[in-house]
C-alpha cells in the first residue's frame, strides 16, 4: 500500500502506541453485557406484547364485525326464512298476515307499473286458488280473500289507466286473459263437495265477471274506462304506488271472522266495512251518495266501478 | 447465507438469543477500538453500551442494518466517540485510573505518546479519525473502511493520505 510504505516509521510508532489497550475489565464487561440482555429481553417482550395487542384489536375487529355480520343475517334469513315459510299459508294459518305483507312489499318494490300490475294480477290468481284450495278442504274461504281478489284487480285496473293508450289496451288484454281464467277456475271450484262454500264461490266468480266485463269495455274504450277509474278513485294509493302501509285489505283474524263471514249475509258485510271505516273496495262505502242514499253505481248513473258482489250481498 | 446476515435477520426479530450473540461477537472489539480512541476503560465501556442501546433501539423501530452489521456498529461507536471527544476532549486519561502501572518512565513516556496520538486524532474530520482507527488500529482493510464511511474504496484512500498527511504534521512536526 503506498501511505503505509510512505508512512513515517516515527507515526507508525505513535500509531502502534494507541493499539495497546489495556484488558478489559471482565467484571465491567458482564454487567455491561448483563445490562444488555435485559434491554433485549425487555425489546423483545415488548415487541411480542405490541403483536399481541395488535392482533387483540384485529380480533376485536373481527369479532365486532363478525357479530354484526351474523345479526345483519339472522335478521335478513330469519325474515326471509319467516317469509318462505309463510308463503304457502293459507287464510286460516298462522303466517297468512306475514304473507299479505310481504304481498304488499313485493308490488311496492316492483320498479315499473307494468311490472306493479303483472304481480297484483298473479297475487289475485294465487288468492283464488287459495279459495279453491280451501273449499277443496271443506274449509269456507273468508269473503276477505274476494275482497283482496277484487282490491288486486282494481289497482291493477288503476294502474293501467295511468299507462298510454297503447300499453294501455295490450295490458287490459292480458288482464281480460287473465280474469277469464281466474272466472273458469272459480266456476271449477263451485262444482266441489263444500256445500256452504258455494254462495261465496259464487260471489267471487261474479265478481270477477263484472271485472272482466269493465276490462272488456275498455278494450273498446279505453278513454271511457279511465274517466270511469278516475272518477271513481277509492284506493288510497292515489300516488300510483302500492305500498305495504297502504294496504287495502282488512286484516284476516282467522276462523272466527271466517264463521261470521261465512254465516252472514252481503249486507252485514258491507256494514261492517262501513262502520270499521275499512278502505276495501265496497261500493257503498266510498262512492258518493245519491239524493236517497244509496250507492252510486255505474248503473246508478255514479259513474263507478262495477258494483261489488259481496256488498250486495252475494246477488249478482 | 451469510452468517452475519443470517445472525442479523434474528436479531431484527429481537431475539434475544441472537442479540446476544451479536453482543458476544461485537462488544470485544467495539471496546478496544473505543478504549484506544478514548483512553478510558469506564467510558469506553459507556460507549460499547450506548452503542448497544442505539441499535436496539433502531431494531425496535423497524430500522438499523440490514447488512453489514460490524459496519454499522463500528460507525455507531465512533460517532459516541466522537460526541464524547467534543464534550470532553482528551481530559480523562487512563492514566488518572492506574497511576501505579505509570510509575515507571516507560509508562509515562507512553502515555504522553498515546494521549498526544489522541489529541491528534480529534483534530482530524469525523472520516479521517474513521479511516486511520480502522487502518492502523484495528488492521481492517479499505473495502470494509469505505462501508463505515459509506464511501468508495478510492475515497477511503484519500481520505487515509489526507489523515495521515495531517497527523504527520501534527504530531512530527511539533515533534520537531
Amino acid at each position: 500500500m503506498k501511505q503505509e510504505e510512505r508512512l513515517d516509521p516515527r507515526l507508525t510508532a505513535m500509531l502502534d502506541e494507541l493499539k495497546n489497550a489495556p484488558p478489559r475489565n471482565s467484571i465491567m464487561a458482564a454487567r455491561a453485557r448483563s445490562r444488555f440482555l435485559d434491554q433485549a429481553v425487555s425489546a423483545s417482550e415488548e415487541l411480542r406484547r405490541n403483536r399481541w395487542t395488535l392482533f387483540q384489536r384485529k380480533e376485536n375487529f373481527a369479532m365486532n364485525l363478525l357479530l354484526s355480520t351474523m345479526i345483519v343475517l339472522g335478521l335478513f334469513f330469519g325474515g326471509s326464512a319467516t317469509m318462505a315459510a309463510a308463503q304457502d299459508d293459507l287464510p286460516n294459518e298462522a303466517l297468512y298476515q306475514v304473507r299479505l305483507m310481504s304481498e304488499d312489499a313485493k308490488v311496492w318494490l316492483a320498479p315499473n307499473p307494468e311490472a306493479k300490475i303483472e304481480r297484483l294480477m298473479e297475487q289475485a290468481q294465487i288468492h283464488l286458488e287459495e279459495m279453491t284450495k280451501l273449499a277443496s278442504q271443506g274449509v269456507n274461504p273468508p269473503a276477505e280473500l274476494t275482497a283482496r281478489v277484487q282490491d288486486r284487480i282494481r289497482e291493477a285496473l288503476r294502474l293501467t289507466s295511468e299507462l298510454s293508450d297503447e300499453d294501455m289496451l295490450k295490458t287490459l288484454a292480458q288482464i281480460q286473459s287473465r280474469l277469464q281464467l281466474q272466472e273458469r277456475l272459480m266456476s271449477q271450484a263451485q262444482d266441489g263437495d263444500c256445500a256452504e262454500c258455494a254462495p261465496i264461490l259464487q260471489q267471487t266468480q261474479e265478481m270477477l265477471r263484472t271485472q272482466l266485463k269493465q276490462v272488456e269495455d275498455g278494450i273498446v274504450t279505453p278513454g271511457a274506462l279511465q274517466n270511469q277509474i278516475r272518477a271513481t278513485q277509492t284506493l288510497p294509493t292515489g300516488n300510483g304506488t302500492v305500498t305495504p302501509q297502504e294496504t287495502c285489505t282488512p286484516v284476516l283474524s282467522g276462523a272466527g271472522q271466517q264463521e261470521r263471514i261465512g254465516n252472514s249475509d252481503g249486507g252485514e258485510a258491507n256494514q261492517e266495512h262501513q262502520q270499521t271505516g275499512s278502505t276495501a273496495p265496497v261500493e257503498g262505502t266510498t262512492e258518493p251518495n245519491n239524493d236517497n242514499g244509496q250507492p252510486s253505481g255505474p248503473e246508478n248513473g255514479g259513474g263507478g266501478l262495477a258494483p261489488d258482489p259481496i256488498g250486495q250481498g252475494g246477488k249478482p | 447465507m451469510n452468517p452475519d446476515t443470517e445472525l442479523l435477520t434474528q436479531a431484527r426479530r429481537l431475539e434475544p438469543c441472537a442479540l446476544a450473540e451479536v453482543y458476544d461477537l461485537y462488544s470485544p472489539r467495539l471496546y478496544r477500538y473505543a478504549v484506544r480512541l478514548l483512553g478510558d476503560a469506564c467510558v469506553a465501556e459507556d460507549c460499547v453500551a450506548e452503542t448497544f442501546t442505539r441499535f436496539l433501539q433502531a431494531l425496535q423501530a423497524g430500522k438499523g442494518p440490514r447488512d453489514h452489521l460490524q459496519a454499522y456498529l463500528f460507525r455507531v461507536s465512533h460517532n459516541i466517540i466522537v460526541d464524547q471527544y467534543r464534550s470532553c476532549p482528551m481530559t480523562q486519561e487512563l492514566a488518572e485510573e492506574e497511576p501505579d502501572e505509570l510509575n515507571t518512565e516507560d509508562s509515562a513516556a507512553s502515555e504522553i505518546c498515546r494521549k498526544s496520538v489522541r489529541s491528534a486524532l480529534s483534530e482530524l474530520t469525523i472520516e479521517q479519525q474513521q479511516v486511520i482507527a480502522l487502518k492502523f488500529l484495528e488492521g481492517w482493510d479499505n473495502e470494509d473502511i469505505a462501508r463505515v464511511v459509506n464511501k468508495p474504496v478510492g475515497a477511503v484512500k484519500s481520505l487515509q493520505h489526507r489523515a495521515l498527511a495531517h497527523l504527520q504534521k501534527i504530531l512530527l512536526d511539533d515533534e520537531a
